[in-house]
C-alpha cells in the first residue's frame, strides 16, 4: 500500500500550511509611511501652488483639462492618495473620491495632515489618506484563502484516506464477520470471496482453508455415523432370526414338555424371546429414524380396524372391549400398529394392572385413550418423557431403552395426529388421536 | 332459522375394488336446508353422485348415519329405502329413462299411482305441473320418441315432482341437453325452488350452478368449502362473481 505516499503527503500539504502561515505573520507591516515621498508631495505642492488653486477656479469651466491634470499627478506621486485644501477648508485637488476632506475628519480617520506653506505663511494643507487598515484588511484576506484552500486539499486527501481504508479494511472485515455466522450455523458450503488485493488477502485465505477442512470433518463424521447406524440396523434385522427360532423351538418344547417345571421354564425362555424382539424392533426402528428412512404411509381406514389392532396389542387381554366410533381415518396401519404394541407393552411392564380404553370422535379427530392403574408417573418426567433415550424413575430394575414412546410420537406426527401421555385418575393416560379423513 | 331436512355424521363410502379399497366419501358431516336450492360441484371423481346417492337412499354408506327429519335412512334396509325413495324424494337424471311405450301423461301418471291411489287428483297434480314446465295437452299424448330431448326432460321434472316430494334430486339434468333446452330445464327447476321446492342438484356446469342458493364444493371425497350465493336473481353480476370467486379459491 502507499502509505508512505500518502503520509508523505499529508506532510507536505502541513508544511506547505506552516509556510503559508509563516509567510503572511512575516508580511505584516507597521502602519509606517514613506517620509521622503510625503515630503516630495508637499514640496511639489508647494512649488505648485498657484497652478493648483488656480485648478480650483477653473475646476467647473474645464473639467477635462483638470482631470488630464489630476491623472498626471496621480502617476507622479503614487502610491499616496491625498487631498489639498485652503485655509479655508475648500477642497483644491483630489487623487480620488471617499477621501477625508476635512481635518475632523482626517483625525478621526488618523490621516497625515502636513501644512503647505508659502513664504512662510500657511495657505494649505494637505491631508495624506491613512491606507495601512484597508491594505491590512485585504492581507487578511488573501492569507485566509490561501489557509482554507490548503486546508480544503487537505480534507479532500484525508476524506479520500477514509474511503481507501472502508474499502480495504472496514468491508473485507464486514465480509468475514458474515462468514464466521455462516461458519458458526453450519453452512460450510459457501467459500469465503478472496481478494489478494487487501490486507487480510493471505487472512482470508486461511480462514477459507478452515472451512474446507471443516466441511472434510464434518461429511467424513457423517458418513462414519450413517455407517455405524447402518450396521446396526443390519444386526438389529439379523438378531430377529435366531430370536424367532428361539420362540419357536421353546414353543415346542413347552407343548412336549412333561413337567410343569420345564413348562415354566420354557414359558420364562419365550416370555425373554419376545422381550427380546420388542428391544431390537425399537433399536432398529430408532436407527432407521436417525437415517431418515423411516416410512409413515398414512392413508384411509376404517376406524373398526382400530379394535383388531388394539386386540393384537393387547395380548394378554387386560383391556376390556372398547367401542370406537364408525368414521374413516387417516393412518398407517403398519405403524399405527406399532404404536398401540408400545404403549401395552409398556404397561405390562411398569403398571401390570388392568388397562381401560376408550374412543372418541372430538373434533376432526379419533382420540383413544388407554390408561392403566399403576399410579402414572411424576409431573416432571412427563414433559421429557417422549424425549430419546428417556426413562421414568419407577423404570430402574427393568429392561428398556426409552425408545417407545419416542418413536410412537414419531409416528403420530407423522400421520398429522397427537401422542399425549399424562396423569390419569388411576394411572398413567396415553392418547393416541388419529386425523379423520377429509379433514385435512 | 332454516329448517334441516338432512343431517349425515361422518357418511363415509368406500368401494371395494380387487382387494384395494377406494373410499370415495370421507367423514362428511352436512346439514341441507329446507327451500334451498343445493348444488354440489366438484371435479369427476370426487364423489359427487356418490354423495347424492348416499342422501337419496339409492345407495347405502359404508360408515356414518344419514338422517332424513328425524328418520335414520342409513339403518333402512332395501324395502325401507324403495318406500322413502318413493314418498320423499324426486328425481331427474341426465338420462331420463321415460317408457317408450307409454304415452308422456301415463309415463306421470305411472309414477303418481305408486304413492296415490287417487287417480282424479293425479291428473290435477299432473296438468297443473305441465302447465308449469309448459308442455301442451297435445305433447301430453305423444309419446317419448315423439318429443324433444328439452322437452322429455321437463316432463322427466313433471314425474320428479308428481308425488310432491319434499327433496327433487338432480344429476346433472341438463347434461344431455343444448343450450337453449337445458336453459329451458334449469329455468324451470329456478321456478319451482322459488314455489318453495327443496332441490339438491350435482352439477360441473358453471351455467347451472348459478342457479343454486347453497353451493358444495367436493374434493377427494370431502366438502373442501360452501358458498351461499342467496336466492337466484336473473342477470346479478354480484352474485355470479361471488361465486366465480369461490370456484377459484376452490381450485376449479
Amino acid at each position: 500500500m502507499k502509505t508512505h505516499r500518502f503520509v508523505f503527503v499529508i506532510l507536505l500539504i502541513f508544511l506547505l500550511e506552516a509556510a503559508a502561515v509563516i509567510f503572511f505573520m512575516g508580511r505584516e507591516e507597521k502602519p509606517s509611511q514613506d517620509v521622503a515621498a510625503v515630503n516630495k508631495i508637499v514640496k511639489t505642492l508647494e512649488n505648485d501652488w498657484d497652478q493648483t488653486a488656480r485648478a480650483e477656479d477653473v475646476q467647473k469651466k474645464d473639467n477635462v483639462a483638470k482631470a488630464d491634470h489630476a491623472k498626471e499627478r496621480k502617476a507622479a506621486l503614487e502610491p499616496f492618495d491625498y487631498v489639498v485644501i485652503d485655509n479655508s477648508g475648500t477642497v483644491l485637488f483630489k487623487t480620488r473620491e471617499h477621501l477625508s476632506e476635512t481635518i475632523s475628519q482626517a483625525i478621526s480617520h488618523r490621516d497625515t495632515i502636513l501644512d503647505v506653506k508659502q513664504s512662510e505663511a500657511v495657505v494649505g494643507k494637505v491631508i495624506f489618506y491613512n491606507s495601512w487598515a484597508e491594505n491590512s484588511a485585504a492581507r487578511k484576506r488573501s492569507a485566509v484563502l490561501c489557509l482554507l484552500l490548503l486546508l480544503l486539499i487537505q480534507a479532500a486527501v484525508l476524506a479520500g484516506y477514509a474511503a481507501g481504508l472502508y474499502r480495504k479494511l472496514v468491508k473485507p472485515f464486514r465480509k468475514l464477520e458474515g462468514f464466521a455466522e455462516r461458519i458458526a450455523g453450519g453452512n460450510l458450503d459457501i467459500p469465503l470471496e478472496m481478494d489478494r488485493q487487501n490486507l487480510f488477502g493471505a487472512f482470508t485465505e486461511s480462514f477459507d482453508i478452515m472451512r474446507a477442512e471443516l466441511k472434510k470433518a464434518r461429511l467424513a463424521q457423517a458418513k462414519a455415523d450413517a455407517e455405524k447406524k447402518e450396521l446396526v440396523a443390519k444386526l438389529s434385522h439379523d438378531i430377529k432370526t435366531p430370536v424367532a427360532s428361539i420362540k419357536a423351538a421353546s414353543e415346542v418344547g413347552s407343548a412336549l414338555a412333561e413337567s410343569a417345571r420345564m413348562q415354566e421354564n420354557y414359558a420364562q425362555i419365550i416370555q425373554k424371546a419376545d422381550q427380546i424382539n420388542s428391544l431390537v424392533t425399537n433399536l432398529f426402528t430408532a436407527t432407521l429414524e436417525e437415517l431418515q428412512e423411516l416410512t409413515v404411509a398414512p392413508g384411509d381406514m376404517e376406524s373398526s380396524e382400530l379394535t383388531c389392532m388394539l386386540e393384537n396389542a393387547d395380548y394378554l387381554h387386560r383391556a376390556g372391549v372398547c367401542a370406537i366410533p364408525p368414521c374413516l381415518v387417516w393412518a398407517d396401519r403398519f405403524r399405527l400398529q406399532q404404536v398401540f404394541d408400545n404403549i401395552f407393552a409398556n404397561s405390562y411392564k411398569y403398571a401390570d394392572t388392568a388397562i381401560r380404553v376408550q374412543a372418541e370422535r372430538t373434533g376432526s379427530r379419533l382420540v383413544v385413550e388407554i390408561e392403566d392403574e399403576g399410579g402414572g408417573l411424576p409431573e416432571e418426567e412427563l414433559l421429557f418423557i417422549k424425549e430419546k433415550f428417556r426413562r421414568g424413575s419407577n423404570a430402574r430394575g427393568i429392561e428398556g431403552a426409552g425408545l417407545g414412546l419416542f418413536i410412537s410420537n414419531y409416528f403420530m406426527e407423522a400421520m398429522d395426529g397427537a401422542f399425549t401421555v399424562e396423569n390419569g385418575e388411576k394411572g398413567l393416560r396415553v392418547g393416541v388421536a388419529v386425523l379423520l379423513s377429509g379433514i385435512r | 332459522m332454516k329448517k334441516v331436512i338432512y343431517k349425515t355424521e361422518n357418511l363415509s363410502k368406500s368401494f371395494s375394488n380387487g382387494g384395494t379399497q377406494q373410499h370415495v366419501l370421507k367423514n362428511i358431516g352436512l346439514e341441507l336446508y329446507q327451500g334451498d336450492f343445493t348444488v354440489i360441484m366438484g371435479a369427476s371423481g370426487a364423489g359427487k353422485s356418490t354423495l347424492l346417492y348416499a342422501l337419496s337412499g339409492m345407495d347405502t354408506p359404508t360408515l356414518g348415519t344419514i338422517t332424513f327429519g328425524g328418520q335414520v335412512i342409513s339403518d333402512l334396509n332395501q324395502d325401507g329405502l324403495c318406500v322413502f325413495r318413493r314418498e320423499h324424494c324426486g328425481f331427474v337424471f341426465q338420462q331420463i329413462y321415460l317408457i317408450d311405450s307409454m304415452s308422456v301423461l301415463d309415463n306421470v301418471l305411472c309414477a303418481g299411482l305408486l304413492v296415490n291411489r287417487d287417480k282424479k287428483a293425479l291428473l290435477g297434480r299432473a296438468k297443473e305441473l305441465f302447465q308449469a314446465v309448459d308442455i301442451s295437452e297435445e305433447t301430453q299424448r305423444k309419446f317419448p320418441t315423439q318429443i324433444s330431448g328439452g322437452e322429455a326432460q321437463r316432463v322427466g321434472i313433471v314425474r320428479a315432482l308428481i308425488n310432491s316430494p319434499e327433496i327433487l334430486f338432480a344429476d346433472e339434468p341438463t347434461g344431455a341437453l343444448n343450450s337453449k333446452t337445458g336453459l329451458d330445464v334449469l329455468n324451470t327447476l329456478t321456478k319451482f325452488n322459488q314455489q318453495g321446492q327443496s332441490v339438491v342438484m350435482v352439477t360441473h356446469d358453471m351455467r347451472s350452478a348459478r342457479r343454486g342458493s347453497r353451493i358444495l364444493y367436493l374434493k377427494d371425497g370431502a366438502i373442501l368449502g360452501e358458498c351461499n350465493l342467496g336466492r337466484y336473481v336473473h342477470g346479478d353480476e354480484k352474485r355470479h362473481k361471488k361465486l366465480s370467486a369461490f370456484l377459484a379459491e376452490m381450485g376449479w
